[in-house]
């Protein structure tokens, strides 16, 4: 008997598929991928709807709202122009990925390499709570203890090393308060958490094989660190900042209560105490905005919602190239 | 006889006196000497922590990695010092913000400020009267309302991603998470804007969109 049942051909290989089966299944998939394109609905319709708010002054202020840098609700025609606030929002976000990066790595390096399991956990928790601390306290943190302590910092950089361009100062009679520089440091400490997980994740599901091999073959910490660890996880490792880029770009409270907005555009004197952020200035101007303005901030919106999606998109695309198991998720 | 398996001989984890004695003195010497620099010459204590304790500290732990793995420990130990440098930093910023919150705000907690609400007060009334009531009983409604509509969406949409084989899983987590960097200040511009086009009313039901994502990407990552 077991003979002939040896001797029997393979039967073909049936094809498997995971589709809905029963109606219960298919209406439940159905719900669930409503649900998903849901997604793309939303994008979309924000997208509208923003952008028929901001179509009259898109249309009346033309290109140099992107790049020109007055702002004059009350002149007639409005000259609404968005310049400055564009290229500060871009110099605070690259002054937090500059500051929080080697923090964010740090952080994960030390969390992934160093600790032990439980201590590595407590920094994990730690640092996962500063990500969910609300920007508004955030803010009130950089306003109230953050700002004197580098305010110090920043007149201590221009006293001894401003004879470098960008810490040169014009007028330093605020203290050094307001500037660039200090906004910086806070969006940094907003996205330092996010990097920080990223990171983490990546170097965790490194392959330890590899690590071991490169150690017992005679590599040190720091060899092993430059020649292993960062060329398999650069690639999650640039997304991830990306996708704090992405939060930096957008960030709005925090910065408010932390930087002396102006108009005057300030290419990259980051102590100086004027600088700009797209949606700080949405809330700056919003409460007190006739609606031909509102229109403006509505355009200015757009512009931030456009700027962000786009960072965003670059960085999941890298940060998916990166994880290839996720394909298989 | 049991096969348990045999405790990991680890040669390399025996005490070695001398070596316990360097790392001690290469984390208590640099201390010592920038606090008795900074006593001396009145410095800046955030100047000398950069430029007189950090390099200190490298070439003390140089020295020790040196002296126990060749030429290769120093860079080991300037990989450690940095690393532990910043990570510390990054929690000497998390404890600043917790703890000031903590000690500043928790002089303001009492019952009748949780309770009451502010109509009567000015910026000069003092903190025995009124309080945050009613902003809390709002931002309860307006996380009740939200999670209300966001969980079940959030849910849908992360079984989706998880759950099923579709080809769009891939594009739809990329939007998801798109989103979940939407600035709060567009979500409410967004809103605002379907308001203005609608002419509907405002009120705290139209908060919801801007926690979609983020509840998605959580449900995600937990499924």
């Amino acid at each position: 008997v077991s003979e002939s049942s040896l001797s029997k051909p393979e039967p073909a290989r049936r094809k498997l598929s995971a589709g809905p089966l029963s109606r219960g299944d298919k209406w439940f998939f159905r719900t669930t991928s409503i649900a998903a394109n849901f997604a793309f609905v939303l994008v979309f319709l924000i997208l509208l709807f923003l952008f028929i708010q901001a179509w009259p002054t898109l249309q009346a202020q033309g290109p140099a709202f992107v790049y020109g840098n007055v702002w004059d609700a009350e002149s007639s025609p409005m000259i609404l122009q968005l310049g400055p606030m564009i290229w500060g929002s871009i110099l605070i976000s690259i002054l937090g990925i500059l500051i929080a990066t080697p923090m964010a790595l740090s952080m994960a390096y030390l969390i992934v390499f160093m600790l032990p399991g439980r201590l590595a956990k407590i920094a994990t928790t730690l640092v996962d709570l500063l990500a969910a601390l609300p920007s508004v306290v955030i803010g009130l943190w950089g306003l109230l203890v953050f700002t004197p302590v580098a305010s110090n910092w920043a007149e201590v950089l221009n006293k001894y090393l401003g004879w470098i361009p960008i810490f040169t100062v014009e007028n330093a009679e605020n203290g050094f308060r307001g500037s660039p520089f200090i906004a910086g440091w806070i969006v940094a400490v907003m996205i330092v958490p996010i990097i920080t997980s990223v990171t983490r994740e990546i170097f965790s599901q490194l392959d330890r094989d590899l690590i071991n091999g490169a150690l017992a073959l005679g590599g040190s910490r720091l060899s092993t660190f430059r020649r292993v660890i960062l060329p398999t996880s650069s690639g999650g490792v640039v997304g991830g900042v990306l996708l704090g880029l992405g939060r930096a770009v957008g960030e709005t409270v925090a910065i408010f209560y932390v930087l002396n907005l102006s108009f005057n555009i300030n290419w990259a004197n980051v102590l100086e105490t004027e600088g700009g952020a797209v949606a700080s200035w949405i809330l700056a101007r919003f409460g007190e905005a006739s609606p031909a303005e509102k229109s403006g901030l509505m355009a200015a919106g757009l512009v931030l919602f456009v700027i962000t999606l786009i960072i965003n998109f670059i960085a999941n695309w890298i940060v998916s190239k990166a994880q290839p198991w996720r394909k298989n998720q | 006889m049991s096969f348990a398996p045999r405790p990991a001989v680890q040669p390399w984890a025996k005490a070695n006196i001398g070596r316990r004695v360097q790392v001690a003195a290469a984390i208590i010497v640099p201390a010592t000497l920038t606090m008795l620099f900074n006593v001396l010459t009145g410095l800046d204590p955030n100047i000398s922590l950069i430029v007189v304790f950090l390099p200190l500290q490298i070439i003390a732990a140089s020295l020790v990695g040196f002296k126990a793995y060749g030429s290769r420990g120093i860079g080991d130990a300037i990989l450690v010092v940095v690393t532990i440098f910043f990570s510390v930093f990054v929690l000497v910023l998390l404890l600043s913000v917790l703890g000031s919150v903590i000690v500043e705000g928790s002089k303001a907690i009492s019952w009748q400020f949780l309770s009451q609400n502010n109509r009567y007060v000015s910026p000069t009334t003092s903190l025995d009267y009124g309080g945050v009531g009613h902003a809390l009983l709002g931002t309860l409604m307006v996380v009740g309302l939200t999670t209300l509509a966001a969980l079940p969406l959030g849910i849908a949409m992360a079984i989706y991603l998880t759950q099923s084989q579709s080809k769009t899983r891939g594009i739809v987590r990329t939007f998801t998470q798109a989103l979940s960097g939407l600035p709060s200040v567009v979500s409410g511009l967004f809103i605002l804007s379907i308001i203005e086009t609608t002419q509907m009313g405002r009120s705290g039901f139209t908060g919801f969109p801007c926690v979609i994502p983020s509840d998605a990407s959580n449900s995600c990552s937990c499924g």
